[in-house]
């Protein structure tokens, strides 16, 4: 015995296998790509993150002096780890800038960081270590040029001292576009070695949501002639990477589009289908109120188990995305990130897209004459059925442009930093 | 006492070339516990007289009462409150819904109303036992005979305990068995629980069930009969 309007729904929706496996069809095809569509997201971020990571570190910005004669001693660099929202920073030393040396290779250049976590995030090392005091890192394609490979010993020359043996500790992921080579060493050794002590600038990590242009003019406040680098070379990566991001979003979009229409023909249909069976109910005494929460009702059990079937898809093809991801950006395959926020989100964004699209129906149902019952000759309610499809097109549109805006809120990565 | 109270009742449909005028100033009294038939050609107007005194459709002008409320002054909500707790309907195409039980399309209005689970099952067990479907309740509409359905959706119409059944050619769709039974159960209702029915129907057969018989013609109430009367002459 139904005994109040939920069971009384679930009772017509359970009675309508075809239609409601239907609309539960569309919502759930809406969620799963919706769901899979955040796994890709997530996936793509987490693989273009550990690429980037691999090749050019993990630093926030850069900020320092172009000038020979100026460097930021230990109180300055002090001082620069003390701004709000800094939370890391690795001076370097570029002992030999705008200076000119006859003892110098003039096709290689000297750095020096620190040992440290940033500091080894300066230049990170694709094959080999982290230079040691005595030993250097160099760039590749130098490496390549000069045929030297890990654990060599080179000598080279340190103005105004003499030359010294330094092991090769290990060879740079990338070059980072610079036209000349690049050796890297312990920055404390090399300042002994070269005589010159400070940091000709510095790695800074920031808070996360901190703004780095803040941070920056701050800086400069301080420190006048400071130039600041917010890393476009690392957002430039970052952007060639995501540039197959728009295609997969252009998927999910006329995916969700085709569910939000499968889904307002549903309704559609299911409307013009039941008008005397409303009229009926009007007839008996339900209320307009009544009838309108009725087929909300209805709506809610499609939209639940629709979402809850679309995340069940959606997760299954996590990894299936995640691999296609890999694949596509030529990237190591990483773990298929799931985004169970965003994965919630998309649950109820398919239960509140039904639930629109269920709402003009709803509407268009409470206005059903309980005269309809007894003059079935009268007309359906073809027009208020059409427009109840337009309104569900109009919501797959705009949960549609939700979508290009949504994956771009946690991540910033569009955005760019 | 009069449960039903229709004064000058006009209803017109369409405009101008399509104006067509159903009902042309009905006096009607209907008392408390009477079974009147209505009875007429086609297009006499006796469905929309039903509709209008059950509160499905509007009158152009005029007054309808029932239960001691006028018609017109109610909102949309008040007509669909008054049909659920005062107006039984049963219908020539029964009406039922076909993906609820027996059992539960007679608890509907009572369900629709709010009332308390353990008051709608045994109203609507009481019902069912009034019409002799008792063991029926359990089977979706499908599963009964034309006339088991007609008996189902009587007994739909008399479980809120409705202080008017009105009833559209209950017979139409039945052969003369099955439409004597649901007469018969008709008119206990009107006997044996007092209940005021309204009928409209073509048959006379079925009319003589009733006390009176009101004749309408192109609108206007053209003779009222006794049903015993009717019955004989057919």
């Amino acid at each position: 015995m139904v005994s109040g309007l939920w069971p009384l729904a679930w009772r017509f929706m359970a009675a309508r296998k075809l239609r409601s496996a239907l609309s539960l069809i569309s919502v759930a095809l809406g969620v799963a790509l919706l769901v899979a569509l955040l796994t890709l997201n997530a996936s793509m971020d987490r693989a273009v993150e550990a690429q980037l990571t691999k090749l050019v570190g993990t630093y926030d910005l850069m900020v320092g002096y172009r000038k020979p004669d100026i460097r930021l001693s230990g109180d300055d660099l002090a001082e620069v780890a003390r701004q709000p929202g800094v939370t890391d920073t690795a001076g370097v030393l570029i002992p030999y800038m705008y200076e000119s040396h006859r003892e110098l290779r003039p096709d290689l250049s000297y750095y020096g960081a620190p040992d440290t976590a940033l500091g080894r995030q300066f230049m990170p090392i694709g094959e080999g270590a982290f230079p040691r005091p005595g030993e250097a890192a160099l760039s590749a394609s130098w490496a390549k040029k000069a045929g030297v490979k890990v654990g060599d010993t080179l000598r080279l020359a340190f103005p105004p001292g003499g030359e010294r043996e330094v092991r090769v500790s290990g060879i740079m992921a990338l070059d980072k576009g610079v036209s000349t080579g690049i050796a890297l060493f312990e920055r404390g050794w090399l300042e002994a070695a070269t005589g010159r002590s400070g940091a000709t600038f510095v790695l800074v990590n920031t808070a996360k949501g901190a703004d780095y242009n803040l941070i920056v003019g701050s800086l400069q406040r301080r420190f006048p002639d400071l130039e600041g680098d917010v890393r476009k070379f690392r957002n430039e990566l970052r952007r060639n990477m995501n540039s197959l991001r728009p295609l997969a979003l252009g998927m999910g979009i006329a995916a969700l589009l085709s569910a939000g229409f499968l889904l307002a023909a549903s309704f559609r249909m299911s409307l013009a289908e039941r008008t005397r069976e409303l009229a009926l109910l009007r007839a008996v005494g339900a209320t307009p109120r009544q009838v309108r929460r009725l087929i909300l009702a209805e709506g809610l059990f499609v939209g639940l188990a629709g979402a809850l079937a679309g995340v069940v898809v959606g997760v299954a093809g996590a990894a299936a995305v995640a691999g296609f991801v890999a694949r596509l950006l030529q990237v190591e395959p990483v773990p298929a990130v799931v985004p169970w926020g965003g994965m919630a989100l998309a649950a109820l964004a398919g239960m509140a897209l039904t639930l629109l699209s269920g709402y003009a129906v709803a509407r268009a149902a409470a206005r059903t004459e309980p005269l309809w019952t007894m003059r079935p000759d009268l007309p359906a309610q073809e027009q208020s059925a059409r427009q109840g499809g337009w309104f569900g097109i109009g919501l797959a549109a705009v949960g549609a442009v939700a979508v290009i805006a949504t994956p771009s809120v946690p991540t910033g990565i569009w955005g760019g930093a | 006492m009069a449960i039903v109270e229709v004064q000058g009742l006009t209803k017109v449909y369409g405009l101008g070339a399509a104006r067509v005028e159903a009902l042309r100033g009905i006096d009607l009294a209907i008392d408390r516990g009477e079974f009147v038939a209505i009875m007429g050609p086609s297009g006499s107007g006796k469905s929309t007289l039903l509709q209008i005194m059950g509160g499905l459709d509007a009158p152009t002008d005029g007054t309808v009462q029932v239960a001691g409320k006028s018609l017109g002054t109610l909102t949309e909500l008040e007509r669909t409150l008054l049909r659920r707790e005062r107006i039984g309907f049963v219908f020539q195409a029964y009406n039922l819904i076909s993906v609820l039980t027996a059992a539960e399309n007679v608890a509907l209005p009572l369900t629709l109303a709010g009332r308390p689970a353990a008051e709608v099952r045994s109203r609507s067990e009481r019902a069912l036992q009034l019409v002799g479907l008792t063991e029926r309740g359990r089977h979706l509409p499908e599963e009964l005979s034309g006339g088991q359905q007609q008996r189902v959706a009587i007994a739909r119409a008399l479980a809120a305990e409705p202080a008017m059944l009105l009833a559209d050619e209950p017979t139409g769709n039945l052969d003369s068995r099955t439409g004597t039974e649901v007469m018969v159960l008709l008119r206990r209702s009107c006997d044996e629980l007092g209940q005021t029915v309204v009928l409209v129907t073509h048959d006379p057969r079925a009319a003589g069930y009733a006390d009176r018989v009101v004749f309408l013609e192109d609108g206007v109430v053209a003779a009222i009969r006794a049903g015993k009367e009717v019955a004989v002459h057919g």
